[in-house]
């Protein structure tokens, strides 16, 4: 690096022009900067603080360290065990509904044609509305006495409890999300797919490959990256919601719905619990950081 | 280039090191001084409301016509989003708006975590004489006032008289000292759904503790909150039982239809579908569907008292305000002052704390609604002799939540007795933070 | 012929819930939940129309919190793709030390729920004089880790070969960024915006607790605003979603011709 700096002074005092090579370390710390910095700002000092307060605030120290007490009352607390078990549970079914529907809707609608723009608009569009509209209008929806169940008995069958039952309540939050996610995700599995060059799937044609096994073989390899995109922001993004959770269920019944995020903000919000909010943050992020890391392993996400 | 790779890896580490320990820095510096402007010039003051500016903007705009000195800038939040956002902003010491409507259940939980400036001196004499005292009660904890009184509440039993008559149901009395029993309730709405009314009864606000309170203090099972600092929980009581057994089978033999919100409800009624509807006096869309009907007192239980829920929001003093003077001013006006009073219930109709605008405000609502006459002397009785409040306690907020998730899931079928006892180990948890 | 079908029946299965808020929307109020059941005609096909709906919206201002969730969302857009792209670049095209550390940063400190840090930080923003601004609502939604990932897995398709020649010319990795890779990425570049537009346009508790004077008001609150604790404006609330779904819809279906294949991965350019 000194050997660089001297040769650009050097060539500045020759008053010419500097040579085309900068370090390209200092190049990428400038690309960098700004996305760096928004991140400190917004990001890392706010989870700082909040590690900071699992640890010292809490009701039975007022000041200085509580320790893990914050913790212990969190694994020892009924809701703390109700959110585990119900996120896991929504966002293991949501991730897997989400991405297999996004990605059979991107390759259905990879096509290029007048119809299917449309039909991609129609399907992508949910994301434009409130969260908090869309949930209301799946609230209506799920009403013992709604549109849906009107459905249901006019094929014969019995009127269902939906958000009722703690059986079905996770599922139709599911089906709320999905109806913004899959979309979303859609979007990027066709620019993956449009990535791939097309005359890879015609020459798999020409061999004589039919549609399915031209897919697995060929379409999903080559959607490694995007599709790794799309699982781990997927995911991220499932742990991340809970406005469903706090419109349409309040985390019933019997907590069923009773995701991580929506215990902590209840926690934080309602409660004025920030010790154990705090708590519950670190613990949230230190698990999101394992399943993410694993992800991308998995994947192969890393690239070069 | 050993050397280089240390020296980027420190560059990017200490950026952001720097950064962070800056931005620590700069938020410890956020209190503010809250000295108040003694000034006679003209002053502005933020007022920190719910909802769509225009609920207020009759009450704004008669201040200001009184006050030509005083201009009021108004800050609006969702309803929903109303209480945690105010604590949120004063946990934060915000000085920002200088009063905000705060819901008075909650007097005792915000005056104790310091976001209520104490109003007693100067408010005192002015309520004492103008304002019923349950409304002043409600806005005080430890024998000091925390915020003036907007509005108050209450809640009657309305009827479909087009479905009774199907039924053959005759309507009940408007007297007080007759007023029907629960029992005598699920009783005439399991007859209107026999001749095919689709829902037999409706509360207006359900499984929430405003609305079941009545029941409950009815039954005899107490506010649920006991002890010498209303901290320990007691939800466990024949009374609780009987009234959470009564609530749960109105909704599991299909007297009351579940899964209908709170903003939902009212539309069941207006479209006459419910025999029976539980809620506050004066509910304008009720007239708008040609809708035929009638209003009686709240029920009962049989063997206990009457009991009617009341209070509802008051314009609080943030402390961290710099403009004390003139925010006691508007909250003076807009609660002790006849006139005010009356201005702040015209975009938002509520029953008032003020004894004196109470039958002007009712006189209005009989002249819109033929069908209410007469609710005015009915609301002030209830107000004066069967209003129940809810408990004073600091840790109202987390006893409601959590007493509400308990009713959600009576409503959806959980049995009775293991909900309650859960709910109230989950409340002794909780009260003990 | 049988995907065609497909596609339809899901575009329908999508629409469905858009277009009961459209009808919703052209119906006088009180009519809103008279046809949930059972099944009827008119809970499809409503007897009696109105605008009334949209009339009262827009009495209420709504166009102008649109057009500010408009701006904020737009500016949003543009700033944070001018910060995304370089970073991906970085990450994916330039060699360095740190890369796969840095990239594993940024993701995930992306992915600190915003909303717990949005309280403390409003009280900073409060402090620096932010609050009530749009640079205040638009500063936190700038970066974003999700925007940089996608763009980085995109980045990392180009083939070396295209950047290797360009750097033998003598050409600045500025220049081999804007004048190669983002040509070559297109619809990547328009997913990043998409995440970043929409991430801006669905924000609900920032705008919140740092602009809530009425002048500055976002979309998604003031329809939160139409519903208190006794009168719920359903037909308003219902007319606004449609307004601020078709906005986007419009902007989305009009940019679907950029979704062109790039260049195939033989290394040809011009």
């Amino acid at each position: 690096m000194r050997n660089d700096m001297r040769a650009l002074i050097r060539a500045f005092r020759r008053g010419g022009r500097p040579p085309r090579r900068y370090p390209e370390w200092l190049t990428a710390l400038l690309f960098l900067s700004p996305a760096l910095l928004s991140l400190a700002l917004f990001r890392l000092y706010p989870a700082v603080k909040s590690a900071m307060d699992s640890l010292t605030v809490s009701p039975e120290a007022n000041t200085g360290f509580a320790g893990l007490s914050n913790y212990r009352y969190l694994f020892g607390s009924n809701g703390f065990h109700q959110a585990v078990t119900a996120t896991i549970k929504i966002v293991a079914i949501a991730v897997a509904v989400q991405t297999v529907s996004a990605l059979a809707l991107a390759a259905l609608l990879n096509v290029r044609s007048w119809g299917t723009a449309a039909w991609r608009t129609l399907i992508v569009v949910p994301i434009a509305v409130p969260l908090a509209v869309s949930s209301v209008v799946f609230g209506i929806a799920y009403r013992p006495d709604g549109p849906l169940n009107a459905l249901v008995v006019a094929f014969g069958l019995s009127k269902q409890p939906f958000l009722g039952s703690d059986v079905q309540a996770p599922l139709a939050l599911v089906v709320a999300l999905s109806w913004v996610g899959v979309g979303y995700w859609m979007v990027f599995l066709i620019a993956g797919l449009q990535d791939i060059p097309k005359q890879l799937t015609e020459a798999a044609a020409v061999d004589g490959a039919g549609a399915t096994r031209t897919f697995f073989s060929i379409t999903l390899p080559l959607l490694r990256r995007p599709l790794a995109f799309v699982i781990v922001a997927n995911t991220v993004a499932n742990v991340l919601v809970f406005a469903p959770s706090q419109i349409l269920t309040q985390g019933g019944p019997a907590g069923s719905t009773r995701v991580v995020m929506y215990d902590i903000y209840t926690r934080a919000f309602t409660l004025g619990d920030t010790g154990a909010a705090s708590a519950e943050i670190v613990l949230l992020l230190i698990v999101m950081l394992a399943l993410v890391g694993a992800q991308l392993r998995l994947l192969g996400g890393w690239g070069r | 280039m050993r050397g280089c790779k240390r020296t980027q890896a420190m560059l990017v580490i200490s950026t952001i090191g720097a950064l962070a320990t800056i931005l620590t820095g700069c938020s410890a510096s956020s209190t503010s001084t809250g000295a108040s402007s003694a000034s006679n010039g003209p002053v502005t003051i933020t007022f920190l409301a719910c909802c769509a500016a225009d609920q207020t903007k009759t009450l704004v705009a008669e201040f200001e016509k009184k006050y030509p000195n005083i201009t009021v800038k108004t800050q609006v939040v969702p309803f929903e989003n109303l209480n945690s956002t105010v604590e949120a902003r004063l946990g934060q010491k915000d000085s920002s708006f200088d009063f905000y409507e705060a819901d008075q259940p909650r007097t005792a939980a915000l005056a104790s975590k310091g976001f209520l400036a104490d109003i007693t001196t100067t408010f005192r004499p002015l309520a004492d004489p103008t304002l019923f005292p349950a409304s002043i009660q409600a806005s005080s904890w430890h024998n000091k006032i925390w915020s003036a009184p907007l509005w108050t509440s209450t809640s009657i039993l309305y009827y479909n008289k087009t479905l009774l008559a199907k039924a053959g149901v005759a309507p009940p009395s408007g007297d007080p000292s007759a007023r029907w029993t629960w029992e005598q309730v699920s009783v005439a709405a399991k007859k209107a759904m026999s001749v095919g009314a689709q829902c037999g009864f409706m509360f207006d606000q359900p499984n929430r503790f405003y609305q079941l309170q009545p029941l409950i203090e009815s039954a005899g099972g107490g506010s649920g909150l006991t002890g010498s600092k209303l901290l320990t929980p007691d939800i466990t009581n024949a009374g609780w039982t009987k009234a959470m057994t009564y609530y749960a089978e109105l909704y599991s033999s299909g007297i009351t239809p579940r899964g209908v919100p709170a903003e939902q409800t009212r539309a069941l009624f207006q479209n006459g579908k419910c025999a029976f509807f539980l809620g506050v006096p004066a509910i304008p869309t009720f007239d708008t569907t040609g809708l035929s009907y009638g209003y009686a007192p709240s029920p009962y239980f049989d063997g206990g008292k009457p009991a009617t829920p009341t209070d509802s929001f008051a314009l609080g003093v943030n402390p961290y305000t710099k403009n004390m003077s003139a925010a006691l001013k508007f909250i003076e006006y807009a609660s002790t002052d006849t006139a005010g009073n009356l201005a702040a219930v015209a975009d938002n109709p509520n029953p008032t704390p003020n004894k004196a605008a109470l039958p002007t405000f009712f006189a209005q609502v009989e002249a819109k609604s033929p069908a209410m006459k007469g609710v005015g002397t009915l609301v002030q009785y209830e107000l004066q002799n069967t209003a129940v409040h809810r408990p004073a306690s600091t840790g109202y907020i987390i006893f409601e939540t959590t007493i509400n998730n308990a009713f959600s899931d009576i409503s959806n079928g959980k049995g009775v007795q293991p909900t309650l006892a859960q709910a109230q180990k989950d409340l002794i948890d909780q009260l003990s933070r | 012929m049988a995907p065609t079908v497909a596609a339809v029946i899901a575009a329908a299965a999508f629409a469905a819930p858009l277009y009961w808020m459209l009808i919703s929307a052209l119906r006088p109020e009180k009519d809103i939940f008279a046809y949930l059941f059972p099944l009827s005609s008119q809970g499809f096909l409503p007897a009696t129309w109105t605008i009334a709906n949209f009339t009262d919206l827009l009495d209420t201002g709504f166009l102008s919190t649109t057009g500010n969730s408009l701006l904020v969302a737009a500016v949003t857009t543009v700033g944070g793709l001018a910060i995304a792209i370089p970073s991906a670049f970085a990450l994916s095209v330039l060699r360095f030390r740190f890369r796969r550390v840095l990239f594993a940063i940024i993701v995930l400190s992306f992915s600190v729920p915003f909303d717990v840090v949005a309280v403390p930080l409003s009280g900073v923003f409060r402090d620096w004089n932010l609050d009530n601004t749009y640079t205040g609502l638009i500063l936190p939604g700038l970066g974003n880790g999700f925007a940089i990932f996608l763009l980085r897995q995109f980045f990392l398709a180009v083939p070396l070969s295209l950047q290797e020649a360009a750097r033998l010319d003598g050409a600045t990795w500025w220049r081999i960024m804007w004048g190669i890779y983002v040509p070559l990425s297109r619809p990547a570049i328009i997913g990043a915006a998409l995440i970043i537009f929409t991430n801006q346009w669905q924000a609900y508790l920032w705008p919140l607790l740092v602009a809530p004077d009425p002048k500055m008001q976002l979309a998604p609150i003031a329809l939160a605003n139409l519903s208190n604790l006794y009168e719920v404006h359903m037909g308003q609330i219902f007319a606004g979603s449609v307004i601020l779904a078709v906005i986007p819809g419009a902007i989305l279906f009009a940019t679907q011709r950029f979704f062109v294949r790039s260049i195939s991965a033989t290394g040809a350019t011009g």
